[in-house]
């Protein structure tokens, strides 16, 4: 059976770019909401390697581990990593925030992340050893801001998450780690991107400067490599050194 | 195709130290592999000509001792005016020190400081020196330890000694961030080294099964750190700074 690498949230930003670049020697799974989105991409991708497609609402998490194991069984593959690039954030303050708004945060970021994880490390659904798992999670996790306090928590738990997984399932010798970017132009961020007086001032905290879809993927490829066989269990920063400045 | 950092180190010429074993020696055979001109210090000749036997690219030695920092000045930009100017620092030389507190001193604390930490503070400065440094996409990739995270026993002066690395990354990835100098910094856990295998009375078999328990994926081995090493270095880390990375097999996740 085809071995496949899972990337959800690839219709746009930073899954879009993983899923492009690792398609010219791996075989993808794309996911995301809207299948037109999801087939343009496919357009994009290299065709030296399968692609497909799955459809799914993460914020139906009810829905999930059924539609991802029939997903599975139907295509007759096996998923051997898995990159958790959905999320969703809306920035407002806490205390205009909403059960809903706290769920659905949840959903996307933290609560499909741990199903997804539990079906594709189930023997009886996916029959093989997993190489490894990676969140993309957020440089919020370790830190506050404003209006971004449920965001920053499901990164938070989410990297709690990572840390638990990770000793679990070091005996299978799968790796699980978290990458934490600071502020990508993505279409999830557009918002902030579209305000030029914000995002000049939101510069100039990044000591490098802001960054690129291209700077996450690159990490990815070397945390999914071999080559990182000994790490486990870490979150990797990579946010032009906002996280450390206190420079004002 | 599978994923290598090949294209990215072809036109660096990188300073590492502790080029004469371990990690330093591992790093050294993988950089020059992938491309890269080296400087390879090392107190050890011995060794460090051994290192250079494995490195199919240009590489210069050479052999001093780096908490001698006047002479590793004048060294460095002596051989930078001969070779060309440097694009990136691995600072892997490190000296251990397993001594209780009752039997440390400020003198031999100072010995493991003067290596481990001040010569790392040198061979910044010396890098970003105009006469040194490149100008472009620059790397300074520094090695601490687990040690310089979490604690254990008779281990004052060495933790500290890893520790203080970690406020050097963070203070000097400010700084340099305008140079456009990258500075990040390695923690690795226990790594299966020439040392441990010379040394079978203080690593028995029992002490090291202790030691790989303590690491849900076992003991490293020192090509691990390299590979971590090699992307630091090279543009694909370009948006990365200031970062302490734990490459430990786990060790500090649980």
């Amino acid at each position: 059976m085809k071995t496949f690498t899972l990337i959800t949230g690839s219709s746009s930003g930073i899954g879009q770019n993983i899923a492009i670049k690792l398609s010219s020697y791996k075989n993808i799974i794309l996911h995301g909401r809207d299948r037109s989105k999801l087939e343009k991409v496919k357009m994009m991708c290299s065709n030296d390697n399968e692609i497909l497609i799955w459809e799914n609402d993460l914020k139906k998490i009810e829905e999930i581990e059924n539609s991802l194991s029939n997903f599975i069984r139907d295509n007759n593959i096996l998923i051997n990593t898995f990159i958790h690039s959905a999320g969703y954030m809306k920035m407002l303050p806490f205390k205009m925030s909403s059960f809903s708004l706290i769920q659905e945060t949840l959903n996307v970021n933290l609560i499909s992340a741990m199903l997804i994880s539990k079906i594709i490390t189930n023997k009886k659904i996916n029959n093989l050893d997993l190489s490894c798992i990676i969140f993309i999670s957020s440089n919020i996790s370790n830190f506050g801001a404003k209006a971004l306090s449920i965001y920053g928590a499901s990164k938070s738990a989410l990297d709690g998450f990572m840390r638990g997984l990770a000793i679990e399932l070091s005996s299978r010798k799968i790796r699980v780690n978290s990458i934490l970017p600071g502020g990508i132009k993505t279409p999830m961020t557009e918002n902030i991107y579209n305000d030029s007086e914000l995002i000049s001032r939101i510069e100039l905290q990044y000591p490098l400067g802001l960054g690129e879809s291209n700077d996450i993927s690159n990490l990815v490829e070397f945390l999914i490599s071999d080559n990182s066989r000994w790490i486990t269990g870490q979150q990797f920063v990579i946010d032009g050194g906002r996280t450390i400045n206190i420079s004002g | 195709m599978e994923y290598n950092v090949f294209h990215s180190l072809s036109n660096k010429f990188i300073l590492l130290t502790g080029a004469s074993s371990g990690i330093g020696r591992e790093t050294s055979i993988l950089l020059s592999k992938l491309g890269a001109k080296l400087l390879l210090i090392d107190i050890n000749e011995i060794g460090l000509l051994k290192t250079i036997e494995y490195c199919p690219n240009e590489t210069i030695p050479l052999v001093l001792d780096l908490t001698d920092s006047e002479t590793l000045k004048i060294k460095i930009i002596d051989l930078v005016k001969k070779h060309g100017k440097l694009d990136g620092v691995a600072h892997i030389a490190g000296k251990p020190s397993i001594v209780p507190l009752k039997s440390i001193s400020q003198s031999s604390a100072t010995e493991i400081f003067q290596l481990n930490t001040y010569s790392a503070i040198d061979l910044a400065k010396i890098f970003v020196n105009h006469n040194v440094f490149s100008g472009q996409s620059g790397s300074i990739v520094f090695i601490s330890s687990v040690y310089g995270l979490v604690g254990s026993s008779a281990n004052v002066a060495y933790a500290s000694s890893k520790a203080a690395l970690h406020g050097i990354t963070k203070s000097l990835s400010i700084e340099l961030a305008p140079k456009k100098i990258r500075v990040n910094c390695i923690a690795p856990g226990f790594i299966k080294t020439e040392m441990m295998a010379n040394n079978k009375d203080k690593f028995n078999d029992e002490y090291i099964s202790k030691l790989d328990k303590m690491h849900p994926l076992g003991l490293g081995e020192a090509i691990d750190i390299s590979y971590m090493i090699a992307f630091l270095l090279s543009d694909l880390s370009k948006w990365m700074t200031g970062s302490i990375l734990s490459l430990d097999g786990g060790f500090t996740a649980q």
